[in-house]
């Protein structure tokens, strides 16, 4: 049997926001990419 | 195996089903079968996320991919993370505020029914399938451990998966995986650590790695643009987001690892952290084989890491074709290494001619001996027509098994495990979800009791364990585990994703046009796959678009024509 439930909306424990959340998550990977390319190029 | 390896296989393994099952001892109704009475904070939301994906395939397969094609398969997750973000500002609330127990029940409630058994079939389909190349790659490490028959491991292997979930549910799943994860990230930093440490000892890791470069095998980044390269940037981060979109977003075995999560924030967390986590352990995980290599490049590699299906040659009348590969193998391998002496050397003098020369020299007797490889693998054939061929998924396994230490190797081979029950777990936990919720209790809707609908959700798992053994006993013919489970995913959440994103943002749209649409597009996306029209990356992002465009087309053309604007 499903049981009604209310979701529970919550603001973002960190940072604030959920929007600096995802820009967090976004320049990671920016970061992350950079790095690996300049991996490959030090190796190549 | 030496006997305190098997002591570690077995206590880690019992240590962690039995935490699993204490924990689930509770479970007395469905949403607590299949969703862990929503109840889960966000670290273990986002570990059972990591684990779910992680299956043993990723421990066996990546470290062979690496060190067959290098490490830029680590591309295929540049799309994750923005795969994440849409995730949690679209779908987590969706699903959570409808209290869903599947991601198809959704689409009846904004298509039809119908356009909810096509989707939901779409995924049993592809799941089923996957689960039973997922159950393959521990079943290979048994073989080897027993020196039986993969068929007899396969079933085994099976068998445990099936008790474990049937018995656990998803709390089980989603507690022993926190376990799990401390354990695999714990015995992969040693295993890393081990390897470094075995290289020669006037080699350093930067020399070593220089080697790996040289070769080809750190090729993280590729940054040209073409639909036939399987792995670059662009494909990456376009088809792979598609994909994991697909995969995190319409796949149960994973949406029902977030809707576990005690409230939208928890499972947004989760699905963070695997954001932020993924790229980087993946390419740990890769940088593993490409060690692999290096060390290799050292030391003796084998002619063919696969020990069962090489003693069966060497136990045929083939056995003196074999010697003489082998022994050609031998010898181009002493010529391999002075070149690799001579590169070291050449690097640290930063002599570019000399380096040139090296690497040269250095790459023509890799190509020798991929050649004898070749040879061999004919061999194989006219053996055994049978014969699996392909060993990349044994290249890591018979590192670990003849190079690391007594203890160190029962710890990764329980690894190896533990990832293939955490991923086997929730595959078959989603399948279980998908076929009672989606299509038993929306075909014959009637009262039950908890404990009726609990006794059904358990029997239909070991019906779909049953089927995911019969698949792993023919996932030896696949090729490369990794890739193929893959590709298979891409050959459907093309389309299943178009749906979901056509209900979530093309409101005019209606059953009858996306149903169409997705019936055309998944047709059309699997003969893109056959006739080899672009890299199975591609086919993500393809079979979103058309779907999406199809369905506004029919929609406007065809079915909305006659309907009165809102």
């Amino acid at each position: 049997m499903k049981h009604a439930r209310e979701p529970i909306e919550e603001p973002s424990p960190i940072l604030g926001s959920w929007r600096n959340v995802y820009l967090l998550v976004a320049i990671t990977l920016v970061v992350v990419i950079l790095l690996l390319y300049l991996f490959t190029l030090y190796f190549q | 195996m030496a006997t305190i390896d098997w002591i570690v296989l077995v206590v880690t393994l019992f240590i962690i089903v039995a935490y699993g099952m204490w924990k689930s001892r509770n479970t007395k109704n469905i949403e607590g079968y299949l969703l862990a009475d929503r109840r889960l904070p966000w670290y273990h939301v986002g570990l059972s996320v990591m684990a779910t994906q992680a299956s043993a395939i990723t421990f066996l397969s990546a470290p062979g991919q690496a060190y067959t094609d290098g490490v830029r398969f680590v591309q295929f997750y540049f799309g994750l993370p923005l795969a994440m973000i849409v995730l949690c500002v679209t779908f987590i609330p969706i699903f959570q505020k409808l209290n869903v127990y599947t991601a198809y029940e959704y689409l009846e409630k904004r298509f039809d029914h119908r356009t909810r058994l096509f989707t939901a079939f779409l995924f049993l389909l592809q799941r089923g399938i996957s689960t039973g190349i997922t159950i393959y790659a521990p079943a290979i490490v048994l073989s080897t451990l027993l020196d039986i028959p993969v068929v007899y491991t396969s079933i085994m292997m099976s068998l445990l998966v099936i008790f474990y979930t049937v018995y656990g549910g998803t709390k089980a799943v989603s507690y022993t995986q926190l376990l799990q994860m401390i354990i695999i990230f714990s015995g992969l930093f040693l295993a890393a650590g081990l390897i470094i440490a075995m290289l020669p000892k006037e080699v350093g890791l930067i020399d070593a790695l220089k080697v790996a470069g040289k070769m080809g095998k750190l090729n993280a980044i590729d940054t040209t643009f073409d639909l036939n390269n399987r792995y670059n940037i662009w494909s990456g981060i376009i088809g792979g987001f598609f994909l994991q979109l697909s995969y995190f977003g319409t796949d149960q075995s994973q949406v029902g690892r977030y809707l576990t999560g005690k409230s939208i924030a928890q499972s947004r967390l989760g699905l963070v952290m695997n954001g932020l986590v993924k790229i980087p352990m993946q390419f740990f995980i890769l940088m593993i084989g490409a060690l692999v290599f290096t060390f290799y490049q050292f030391q003796k590699a084998p002619l063919f890491f696969n020990e069962v299906e090489i003693g069966r040659l060497a136990a045929s009348d083939k056995a003196k074709e074999l010697g003489t590969l082998q022994h050609r193998y031998d010898a181009l391998q002493n010529e391999k290494q002075l070149h690799v002496t001579s590169l070291v050397y050449a690097e640290r003098k930063q002599d570019a001619t000399a380096i040139e020369g090296a690497k040269t020299s250095l790459l023509r007797s890799q190509q020798d001996m991929d050649s004898v490889r070749a040879d061999l693998k004919v061999l194989m054939q006219q053996n055994n027509v049978l014969a699996e061929t392909n060993d990349g998924n044994y290249i890591f396994l018979y590192f670990v098994m003849h190079y690391l230490p007594r203890g160190v190797v029962g710890l990764l081979i329980a690894i190896i495990f533990l990832a293939a029950m955490g991923s086997t777990a929730s595959g078959l936990n989603s399948l279980a979800s998908t076929t009672v919720v989606d299509f038993y209790k929306r075909l014959r809707p009637r009262e039950r009791t908890e404990r009726k609908e609990l006794s059904i959700s358990r029997g239909v798992t070991v019906v779909w364990g049953v089927f995911c053994m019969v698949v792993a006993l023919y996932a030896g013919r696949m090729g490369n585990l990794i890739e193929a489970v893959n590709i298979l995913g891409s050959l459907f959440y093309g389309t299943i994703l178009g749906v979901f994103l056509v209900a979530f943002y093309m409101k005019r749209v209606k059953g009858n046009a996306v149903l169409v649409a997705a019936v055309i597009t998944e047709l059309f996306v699997v003969l893109a796959w056959w006739m080899d029209w672009s890299a199975f990356l591609w086919l993500n992002l393809i079979g979103c678009v058309i779907l999406m465009l199809l369905a506004w087309l029919l929609e406007t053309l065809i079915f909305g024509r006659n309907r009165p604007a809102p």
